[in-house]
């Protein structure tokens, strides 16, 4: 029996179910700080590679705030390389979108819900996406990382890089602004 | 606990569920992208562990930076700036030209056709000091 590669092998299964359990909150994440769908998928993706490639090796329990924290680095440069390009862009005299209209049997979503409920949610959520994009970008994190992913206290210090004070500080003026714009969310 | 404090709760929780129904309700597209992107990462998690440890001693690692490097070198030689010795063309002077031309010894020497006095004074140089003290010229001996 070939016991490293046996090891190995148990390594790449725990780190796919690692990655398959964050991908989509992650890309909720990245796709709320960086409104665009495709952006926010790069950014999952770099991430992923990321982990694997350097904490692979770290005991599984820290995967997730280490995830996080690579996520939101790279989170912020590409907020930074947009803001420079658009800058740049903004001196052209065309404007480019080439990501075109949206397949929409690929945008289907899953049809687990009755429409109506559905329906309801999405408005729901329409509201709270807009309430979260008007949030200083690190309140908005703070908040998803804790509500989203269900991070604690420490491992969304240890995610954001900052410390435990500041993440209660701005995880409570993200709660106390969403309540003042949402009112009562259904 | 407060009354707003229930409040907040209440609503990180209402917010937490609308959260989560839009995780659960992500487009096929999103899922599908996401998915490849895992299984890319997990297959260069396998990658790594295959790649032998001495794989930067093979050539096939640092052969195309060595390739590139005497490309690069190849290049330098080639286009340097042309400084070999070479002889001077047909009609060109060079500076050994002009400082023959104008050196007025070496012309009183080929000009003048006085050698055979020139050879005179050589064979008499090789005589004895007092045969050449005591014996006329060329101009007297040959009359």
């Amino acid at each position: 029996m070939d016991l490293p590669n046996s090891n190995a092998q148990t390594l790449e299964r725990t780190l796919g179910l690692f990655l398959a359990s964050v991908e989509l909150k992650a890309f909720r994440i990245a796709r709320a700080a960086l409104r665009h769908e495709d952006d926010a998928l790069d950014a999952v993706q770099d991430a992923m590679l990321h982990l694997v490639r350097s904490y692979a090796h770290r005991p599984p329990e820290q995967w997730k705030p280490l995830f996080y924290r690579i996520l939101e680095n790279r989170i912020r440069d590409m907020q930074r390389r947009r803001s420079v390009r658009n800058r740049v862009m903004s001196w052209l005299p065309f404007t480019a979108d080439a990501d075109g209209a949206a397949d929409p049997i690929a945008e289907a979503v899953s049809p687990q819900m009755p429409p109506v409920r559905r329906l309801e949610l999405d408005e729901s959520l329409a509201a709270l996406e807009r309430a979260l994009a008007a949030l200083p970008r690190r309140q908005q994190q703070v908040f998803l990382l804790r509500t989203l992913e269900g991070l604690d206290v420490a491992q969304t210090a240890h995610a954001m890089g900052c410390s435990q004070g500041s993440v209660k500080t701005h995880y409570f003026r993200a709660l106390r602004a969403l309540r003042a714009q949402l009112g009562d969310l259904e | 606990m407060t009354a707003r404090d229930d409040d907040l709760a209440g609503f990180e929780r209402r917010v937490r569920a609308v959260l989560e129904h839009d995780a659960a309700g992500v487009s096929g597209r999103i899922r599908s992208r996401l998915t490849q992107a895992r299984h890319v990462a997990v297959a260069g998690a396998r990658a790594r562990r295959d790649m032998p440890p001495g794989r930067l001693l093979r050539p096939r690692t640092w052969l195309p930076a060595t390739v590139t490097a005497a490309a690069a070198l190849a290049a330098v030689w080639l286009l340097r700036p042309y400084r070999t010795a070479q002889p001077p063309a047909p009609g060109i002077v060079t500076a050994q030209d002009v400082q023959l031309l104008t050196d007025r010894d070496g012309l009183a020497l080929v000009e003048g056709g006085n050698g055979e006095f020139y050879e005179w004074a050589v064979a008499q140089a090789r005589s004895t000091p007092a045969a050449a003290a005591g014996e006329a010229g060329p101009g007297k001996h040959g009359g």
